[in-house]
C-alpha cells in the first residue's frame, strides 16, 4: 500500500523507461526561477512547496530540506506518468487551468495552486472576515439576512439548494449584515458573493 | 412484428439501467431528457428520446403531462418511472390508464394506501404489524407538530408524508428548535414532491434499517426476496446497502419477511415494491413505511438471488404472472453495495457539481457498476448527486468486502468533490467491519480525518503535473538542456514533513 521510505528504487517494469530519449539526471532551475505553489487536500490540510525544477524528463520538488526528484515516464491528453524516488508509478491527470487546478490521483484529488494566487477554496468567510460566499454552485431558496440585521455566529444568512439538498449557509462570527448580494429563486454560481458583514470583532 | 415500446420517463443511471432491462427482453427503449442531458448516455442508448421543454424539475423529468405526451409521441405501451421523479405519483399512474398507457408499477390507489405514509402506518397497525410511536395522523400546523412531539417525547424525526431519500425530513431534539425545522422540511417536501403535508416520529437513535423486497402480480400474489441492510446513512439518506444484514436473528427476518407480505397482500400488490422495518436496541422491529416502486440498492438483492428485477418488472406489467416460484429463490452469498456521489465529505456533504474530466470506473468479477455518466459529463447541480454505484458480490461478507475496497481504490473520477473517501473510511471502520453497527455509525466512528490521504510523493507529483502541463505541450529542450549531469542525483528522498493544519478556518 504506502510506499517504502529510504530505500533503493527498484524499477517496476522495463517498458517504462522515459518516452524518447534516454533518461538523464535531474537539473534544478536558477533560483529565480523556482515557483512556490500550495497543495490542498479535499479537507482543510493545505502544504507549501517549492517547484526547483522541470523539464521534459524531470520534476524537482521541494518541501523544506526535502527534495523529490520524478521522473516523468510519459504524457497523454492530459495525464502525466511519473516514476517516483521509491519505484512507484503514478498517474496525475490535470484538471482545467484555474487559481486552483484540481489534479485527479485517482480516487482522490489535490489542489494545487500557485503560492502568490492562493484562494481559500469555498467558504472564504474567516480568511476575509467580511464576506460570505456560496460554497456550491445552485439556486437561492431562503434569505433570511438584511443589511442592517444583527446576527450571531451560527444564525442562518442563506439557504442554497443544489442536487436537491439545501445548504444552510450561517454567520462566521457575530456581526451586523451590510449588504445581500442574492434574492430568493437566483441561480448562483460557486464562490459568489452572497452576503457582506461586519464583524463586532475585527478578525 | 412491431417491438412494444417503453418509455423509460427518468435519467442518469436509473435511466440506463432500466433501458438495459428492455433491451434484454426485446423491448424498444425510448427516453426523455431535458435541457444539458441532451448529451447523457441515457438518450444515445434509446431508440427514440423526446425532449422536455422548461427549466426546472418541476417543469421537465415532474411533469406528468409532458411525460405522457412524451409517451404517446413515441408510440410507448409501456411508461417505467424508475425510481425518483414520478416514480410514486398517483396522477401519473391515473394519466397512464386515462391514456390507455401501462406503468410499470402498482395502482394509483396501491401507491395512496401504501405509498403514502400516513396511511401505511395506519394500515399496517390494523394489520397487527407493529409501527415507529408518533403522531395519529398529519401534523398540518406547529403548534399540532409541539403537540404531538411532547406526548411522543423528544427528539423527534418530522417527515414529509410524500417523501422519500431524506427529502423533507429534520430531526429536532428540543421543542425550540421545531418551529424552524417544520418550515425547513415542509419547503422541502413541497420542493420536492409538491406536497407539504409532514407528520412525526420519535427519533430511534441507532436503530438498524432492514428493508424487504417484494414483488407481486396483482391478484394477491406476493413473494418476498429477502432483505436489504441499508444503516450507513448521511443526511437520512442511504449510502452503503448490503444484502443479507449482518447479524440478523434469523427468526426476525421470517417475521419481517412475513409482515411485509402481509402489507403487500392485503392491497392485491402489483410490481416491485420495499417495505422498510426500523430494528431498535432493544432487537425488535417496526415498521417504517413501504416504498411502491424499484429502490435505488435493488442490485444487491438481484446479486444474491439471481434475479433481474426491472425485467421482472417488466413482464409483470405486459400481464405476465411472477417470473420465479418460491423454490426459486435462495440467496447466495453476500452483495455490498456502495453510492458514489458528487458530494464533499470533509463539508457536510453537500453537493458538488461540475465536469468529470476523469472518469473510469472499476473492473473486476463479481463487481457491477451502475452509471449514468462518462468522462467529461457533467454532475449537474439541479439533480441529485448520484454519480455510480458500486456493487460486489461473494461467497460471504468478508470476502465481498474485500472487492469493494479494491473497487474503490481504483475508482478514478476528478472534477467534482465525491465521496469515495468518506466510502471507504466507513469500511475500514471496526463496526462496520464486524456487522455491528445502526444509523449512528457515521457519528460513531467520527468525521473523515482531513489529513491522512496522501504520500508525499503524490503531493509531489500532483505539483509537479500541473507545472508540466502549463509548459507548452510540445516544448523542445532549451540549449543546454541535455548536458545532463552524470553524477549520483543530488536528490535524496526523505521523509515528508507532516500536514499543516489549518488555513482559512
Amino acid at each position: 500500500m504506502s510506499c517504502k521510505q529510504n530505500e533503493v528504487p527498484v524499477l517496476p517494469i522495463g517498458a517504462l523507461e522515459p518516452e524518447g530519449s534516454s533518461p538523464g539526471g535531474p537539473r534544478p532551475l536558477e533560483e529565480r526561477r523556482w515557483t512556490r505553489m500550495e497543495v490542498r487536500n479535499g479537507g482543510d490540510a493545505a502544504l507549501d512547496l517549492v517547484l526547483e525544477g522541470v523539464d521534459d524528463q524531470w520534476v524537482l520538488v521541494r518541501v523544506g530540506e526535502v527534495r523529490l526528484a520524478l521522473q516523468v515516464i510519459g504524457r497523454k491528453d492530459g495525464r502525466v506518468l511519473f516514476r517516483t524516488p521509491s519505484g512507484r508509478i503514478l498517474c496525475p491527470m490535470v484538471g482545467p487551468p484555474g487559481p486552483l487546478t484540481e489534479v485527479s490521483l485517482g480516487n482522490r484529488s489535490l489542489f494545487v495552486s500557485p503560492r502568490s494566487a492562493v484562494v481559500p477554496e469555498g467558504l472564504s468567510i474567516a480568511a476575509i472576515g467580511r464576506e460570505v460566499r456560496a460554497r456550491l454552485p445552485g439556486r437561492v431558496v431562503r434569505v433570511h439576512a438584511a443589511p442592517g440585521d444583527q446576527v450571531r455566529r451560527g444564525d442562518p444568512l442563506v439557504v442554497v439548494e443544489a442536487m436537491k439538498m439545501e445548504d444552510e449557509v450561517r454567520a462566521p462570527r457575530n456581526g451586523r449584515i451590510e449588504s445581500v448580494g442574492v434574492r430568493e429563486g437566483e441561480r448562483v454560481e460557486r464562490d459568489a458573493l452572497l452576503v457582506t458583514f461586519c464583524p463586532d470583532d475585527p478578525p | 412484428m412491431i417491438r412494444t415500446t417503453v418509455l423509460v420517463a427518468n435519467r442518469g443511471e436509473a435511466a440506463v439501467r432500466i433501458i438495459r432491462a428492455c433491451r434484454r427482453l426485446g423491448l424498444s427503449p425510448a427516453t426523455v431528457f431535458a435541457g444539458r442531458d441532451r448529451h447523457s448516455p441515457h438518450v444515445r442508448m434509446a431508440d427514440q428520446a423526446v425532449a422536455l421543454q422548461g427549466q426546472a424539475v418541476r417543469e421537465t423529468y415532474l411533469d406528468v403531462e409532458q411525460v405522457v405526451a412524451a409517451a404517446r409521441a413515441v408510440g410507448a405501451r409501456l411508461v417505467h418511472p424508475g425510481y425518483g421523479f414520478l416514480a410514486e405519483n398517483a396522477a401519473l399512474r391515473e394519466a397512464c390508464d386515462r391514456e390507455g398507457l401501462v406503468l410499470v408499477g402498482p395502482t394509483a390507489d396501491q401507491m395512496r394506501r401504501l405509498g403514502a405514509k400516513l396511511p401505511a402506518r395506519l394500515l399496517a397497525r390494523r394489520l397487527g404489524i407493529p409501527v415507529v410511536e408518533g403522531s395519529q395522523g398529519e401534523t398540518a400546523t406547529v403548534q399540532e407538530a409541539l403537540r404531538a412531539a411532547s406526548d411522543v417525547g423528544f427528539p423527534v424525526l418530522l417527515k414529509a408524508s410524500a417523501g422519500g431519500g431524506g427529502r423533507g425530513m429534520r430531526r429536532v431534539d428540543r421543542p425550540e428548535d421545531l418551529p424552524a425545522a417544520f418550515e425547513a422540511a415542509q419547503r422541502e417536501a413541497m420542493a420536492a414532491f409538491g406536497c407539504p403535508s409532514l407528520f412525526l416520529e420519535r427519533y430511534v437513535e441507532s436503530s438498524r434499517h432492514v428493508e424487504v423486497q417484494v414483488v407481486g402480480d396483482g391478484r394477491g400474489r406476493v413473494l418476498s426476496l429477502g432483505e436489504r441492510f441499508c444503516s450507513v446513512q448521511r443526511r437520512h439518506q442511504k449510502m452503503i446497502e448490503e444484502a443479507p444484514a449482518p447479524n440478523l436473528d434469523p427468526g426476525l427476518r421470517v417475521t419481517m419477511e412475513a409482515w411485509a407480505r402481509r402489507l403487500a397482500e392485503s392491497q392485491q400488490y402489483l410490481g416491485a415494491g420495499t417495505v422498510e422495518f426500523l430494528v431498535g436496541p432493544d432487537g425488535r422491529a417496526c415498521f417504517l413505511e413501504m416504498n411502491t416502486r424499484l429502490q435505488v440498492e435493488h442490485p444487491v438483492t438481484e446479486a444474491i438471488f439471481g434475479v433481474d428485477l426491472v425485467a421482472a418488472q417488466l413482464q409483470i406489467a405486459l400481464g405476465g404472472d411472477l417470473p420465479w416460484e418460491p423454490g426459486d429463490l435462495a440467496p447466495r452469498g453476500h452483495a455490498i453495495e456502495c453510492r458514489v456521489c458528487a458530494e464533499d465529505p470533509y463539508r457536510g456533504f453537500v453537493g458538488s457539481p461540475g465536469t468529470l474530466f476523469r472518469y473510469r470506473p472499476p473492473r473486476g468479477p463479481f463487481l457491477r457498476v451502475d452509471d449514468g455518466v462518462e468522462e467529461g459529463s457533467e454532475m449537474l447541480p439541479d439533480y441529485d448527486s448520484l454519480i455510480a454505484k458500486v456493487i460486489t458480490w461473494d461467497r460471504n461478507r468478508e470476502e465481498a468486502l474485500l472487492r469493494m475496497e479494491q473497487a474503490l481504490e481504483e475508482f478514478e473520477i476528478g472534477g467534482v468533490r465525491h465521496n469515495l473517501p468518506s466510502l471507504l473510511h466507513v469500511l475500514r471502520s471496526v463496526p462496520f467491519r464486524d456487522g455491528d453497527y445502526g444509523t449512528d455509525l457515521l457519528t460513531r466512528i467520527g468525521p473523515l480525518p482531513a489529513t491522512e490521504f496522501f504520500h508525499s510523493e503524490e503531493v509531489a507529483a500532483a505539483a509537479a503535473a500541473r507545472a508540466l502541463l502549463e509548459r507548452a505541450p510540445d516544448s523542445r529542450k532549451a540549449p543546454g538542456d541535455s548536458e545532463v549531469s552524470k553524477g549520483p542525483s543530488p536528490w535524496r528522498q526523505a521523509t515528508w514533513p507532516s500536514w499543516s493544519r489549518g488555513g482559512f478556518r
